[in-house]
């Protein structure tokens, strides 16, 4: 209990730290537009050379991380002890993975036409679903957010190479919050705190520059300028993923776990380590 | 314009290929030793090949990398019927996990 109070402080000042950070995003873009955007220009600035090091880091470390979880069935404990898991499988995992890939993919373009920029942006709720997936149904909400991911370009028009940085990045970002939170109740400040922290800081921008270094290193297959790449896409896909997820997401979260707890789907229930 | 459509075929193919040898991997793991690797790498390439299929179906149809507006709020209604099969798929999904 004491241990929970001295975390109010920082829990409140983490928590409007990144929902500022990703209103502000969000409201510069829409009054200054994509050319003029000030997010834009200091991710530009900071240059390719310095976005190609960290992004590639982050890239390097969300592919081990993916296949160490979904090829090889390992994860790791804190702090950092690799460990085996057993993850059944069975029909139940499967129709989570399925109904978390059909109502993220189906959900990010449900809103298509709600359109903020012309040709650039639409509205999109259900981005705060990622990291409540993660949180919820851990591996096989992350493996439906990655495939829910991939319906979604379908479904948008943007099918391609890009797709394949698509879909660990956004397993990336149904991942971060499942496995760095300790508490996923979203009951305690500590649990809030890791939320602001790890859900929307870490998981968005880890999310963003994972996809942006893809796009950059495929170059020749995707096509697009590097330019739009540091200089808009990728300080565009962070906020887009924060400012949702900052301000709407935790709520969800709040309500939906002790539904899937007594449902019986939260996945520390059904998972096994094997230590 | 050319080259857009030489990338665009280059990648559908790459997206293929992968789709394939997720689902074939997936398949040796499940009907090999290690049954609970296969499963998500089937369920990973059933989808990504149904995908690409609907790639091929909406290009065909002409509705493929259209603005909603432009065609009827075609891919908006598939949308719906998605998160609609998918909250199905969870309510069954409750009814096993409670037994």
């Amino acid at each position: 209990m004491e241990e929970s109070k001295t975390m109010y402080i920082p829990t409140i000042i983490i928590a409007g730290i990144v929902i500022i950070l990703a209103v502000h995003g969000a409201v510069t873009f829409a009054r200054q537009g994509p050319e003029n955007w000030v997010w834009a220009k200091v991710f530009f600035k900071l240059g390719r050379p310095f976005w190609l090091v960290v992004g590639g880091i982050l890239w390097i470390l969300g592919t081990a991380f993916f296949i160490m979880e979904v090829f090889l069935g390992y994860t790791f404990k804190f702090p950092f002890k690799l460990v085996k898991q057993r993850i059944k499988w069975d029909s139940v995992d499967v129709a989570v993975a399925a109904l978390s890939a059909a109502v993220y993919g189906g959900g990010l373009t449900v809103t298509g036409g709600l359109t903020i920029i012309p040709g650039f942006t639409w509205i999109r709720p259900a981005n705060m679903l990622s990291p409540i997936f993660g949180m919820l149904f851990g591996i096989p909400g992350c493996v439906g957010t990655a495939v829910g991911n991939f319906i979604a370009d379908l479904l948008a028009g943007y099918l391609g190479v890009g797709s394949i940085g698509g879909f660990v990045g956004n397993f990336i970002l149904a991942y971060v919050p499942y496995k760095f939170m300790k508490d996923h109740s979203m009951r305690t400040a500590r649990s809030v705190f890791d939320y602001y922290f790890w859900g929307v800081l870490v998981g968005s921008v880890w999310c963003s520059l994972y996809i942006s270094w893809w796009l950059d290193i495929a170059k020749p297959l995707v096509g697009l300028p590097i330019e739009f790449i540091w200089g808009f896409f990728a300080p565009f896909v962070v906020v887009n993923n924060a400012v949702v997820t900052a301000i709407v997401g935790e709520i969800l979260a709040f309500i939906l776990y002790p539904i899937v707890k007594q449902w019986g789907l939260y996945w520390a229930d059904r998972i096994e380590f094997l230590e | 314009m050319q080259k857009t459509k030489v990338i665009m075929v280059g990648s559908i193919a790459i997206l293929w290929a992968l789709g394939v040898v997720f689902f074939l991997i997936g398949l040796l793991l499940k009907y090999g030793m290690r049954q609970a690797l296969g499963m998500p790498l089937v369920f990973i390439g059933i989808i990504w090949i149904i995908v690409l299929l609907g790639y091929h179906l909406l290009t065909k149809l002409g509705l493929y990398g259209k603005q909603p507006a432009e065609i009827g709020y075609v891919t908006n209604i598939i949308s719906a019927v998605i998160i609609i099969i998918g909250l199905v798929i969870g309510w069954i999904a409750v009814k096993k996990a409670r037994g």
